[in-house]
């Protein structure tokens, strides 16, 4: 319509007030977000703590490379501080029960569950990065070989990821993370006087150990990732809830 | 609108938190009524789908309430919530915006909007850990409604707010009600006896009665007294009858009591209300609780 002939309009004619416009706003649905966005929105919730501690892990490794010959003992130190790593990812997936923000999740359209998952995922993802970020960097430095050195620097980080993961199937208290950190620290003194201990940790002889123990830990820690993506589902973090 | 709730039953171990309740209910406000550990909260909890019931269903316009579609639609203030630390008011909101799935855009513009509703707008930047009880509760009747939910669930809305600003909920809440369904479980029984236009009163995990108002006090019509007697008097009728005030006068006590028939020959009978009604139906949690 010609601008000229609505001003007109405007100017003769007074327009009604609107009738029940907030019950005709109330009916139409809100823009909803799509699940990427969801997903991209959960990984800006993630504490900055988390990224910066894998931050810190990879440029001390730089640090440790520039200054010192790649040795055992850099690999002993590198594995025992990847728990750490595990241990501030597993607090954050459970920072909702540890801060009592489950209830209010679980209620949500994206609730609880997918939260943990997706939040499981990004974690998983970064840490996965971190790892093999190391192992590109130490590869070439040592004798080990890519595969091998994989397998010292993750044997004690998926025992740590068995042994959280283990205590927060069977406890229900929102202070968990505190028995997570004693299980982390405890990996990590024990793998640091293991290796230190024992002077040919490291080589041909026991080789053998270290495949077991780590085909053992996968497969453990797998089976209690599936219990505790089943206790989610059942919601029975409830129990814990009840008064 | 309607939301079923068929046969619903929730059991820990050898006690029964919920049992068998069956209702359906359509837009308005419902207001649940009962003592402390009579099944309010395990049966919002079941209908906002965070504890999985024994047996039974509750389903929303035939959606279930473990579907996706079916928390979309939900709005829920739990009892007692909490809030990551880092956190102020307005990350909060947004927070539990991406959670309902709004997007970006209008998640902002709800937060702002709602911030305003609950007059938390100038304090929307501060940290909620620096915030009061009442506070808190208003952020979160906040998140509850962000979503501009078809099914509200309140448990326990009131507590921690002062008198005025229970009163702007009330409005705010009998505003909303006019769309939607709304439950809320409140211990403040003039709470519920100014917003709720039907009342469920659960005992011992089961809807014991329900209706308006006027509807459900005429389960003890007749039978509310007052009357202003002696010490000696006083003491007879305090251990034969629910009492539902009692005021020393001078040298006189006066009471208001529920009995069959007029329990003195100075007696009034008076109009009876939900507060008679409540303690009425809980004598017996009282009693207990008198023991401890």
């Amino acid at each position: 319509m010609d601008n000229n002939i609505k001003r007109k309009l405007k100017s003769v004619f007074e327009a009604p007030m609107p009738a029940k416009k907030d019950d005709f706003l109330n009916q139409l649905d809100y823009p909803k977000a799509s699940r990427l966005d969801f997903i991209k929105s959960q990984a800006g919730y993630i504490r900055k703590q988390v990224w910066v501690l894998s931050l810190l892990l990879f440029i001390g490794t730089l640090i440790l490379m520039y200054y010192f010959e790649v040795s055992d003992s850099v690999i002993w130190i590198l594995s025992s501080a990847l728990p750490f790593i595990s241990l501030v990812s597993i607090g954050e997936i459970f920072r909702s029960i540890t801060y009592n923000m489950d209830e209010l999740e679980m209620s949500c359209k994206h609730n609880f569950l997918e939260i943990s998952l997706i939040r499981f995922g990004i974690l998983g993802l970064a840490n996965l990065a971190v790892l093999i970020s190391l192992l590109i960097l130490l590869a070439g430095k040592t004798d080990f070989g890519f595969f091998r050195l994989g397998l010292y620097l993750t044997t004690p980080y998926l025992l740590n990821c068995y042994g959280s993961i283990f205590a927060v199937n069977r406890l229900k208290n929102r202070e968990i993370v505190y028995v997570c950190g004693v299980v982390t620290a405890s990996v990590s003194i024990l793998n640091a006087l293991f290796t230190t201990q024992i002077n040919d940790i490291y080589t041909d002889k026991y080789w053998s150990f270290w495949i077991i123990s780590f085909i053992i830990l996968a497969v453990f820690s797998y089976k209690e990732i599936l219990k505790l993506i089943k206790k989610m589902e059942e919601l029975k973090w409830s129990l814990s809830l009840t008064v | 609108m309607e939301l079923i709730i068929d046969r619903l039953t929730k059991q820990y171990k050898n006690k029964i938190a919920v049992d068998r309740i069956s209702l359906t209910l359509n837009k308005g406000v419902y207001g649940l009524l009962g003592a402390n550990g009579s099944g309010k909260t395990t049966l919002m909890r079941m209908l906002c789908g965070v504890l999985k019931p024994t047996s039974g269903e509750v389903k929303f316009n035939g959606i279930d309430v473990s579907q996706e579609e079916y928390r979309d639609s939900l709005g829920y203030l739990p009892q007692d919530f909490g809030y990551y630390p880092e956190f102020t008011a307005y990350e909060f909101l947004l927070y539990m915006a991406s959670l309902k799935g709004l997007a970006k855009q209008s998640a902002k513009d709800k937060a702002k909007e709602l911030l305003e509703l609950v007059s938390l707008s100038d304090s929307a930047k501060k940290k909620i850990k620096t915030y009061s009880g009442g506070m808190k509760q208003r952020l979160g009747i906040a998140q509850a409604i962000l979503n501009n939910p078809k099914i509200l669930i309140l448990d326990e809305p009131t507590a921690g707010l002062d008198p005025k600003e229970r009163v702007r909920f009330r409005n705010l809440i009998s505003q909303l009600g006019t769309d939607r369904i709304i439950l809320l479980s409140t211990h403040i029984v003039s709470d519920i006896e100014n917003i709720a236009g039907m009342i469920l009163i659960m005992k011992d995990g089961q809807i014991v009665h329900k209706g308006g108002l006027d509807e459900i006090i005429k389960a003890i019509d007749g039978r509310v007294f007052e009357c202003t007697v002696d010490a000696g008097e006083a003491g007879k009728l305090i251990s034969m009858h629910t009492i539902t005030n009692f005021r020393q006068e001078n040298d006189k006590t006066f009471l208001r009591l529920i009995c069959d028939k007029s329990p003195c020959e100075n007696a009034i009978s008076v109009k009876a209300t939900l507060e008679d009604l409540y303690l009425y139906y809980f004598k017996e949690v009282n009693t207990d609780e008198k023991l401890f």
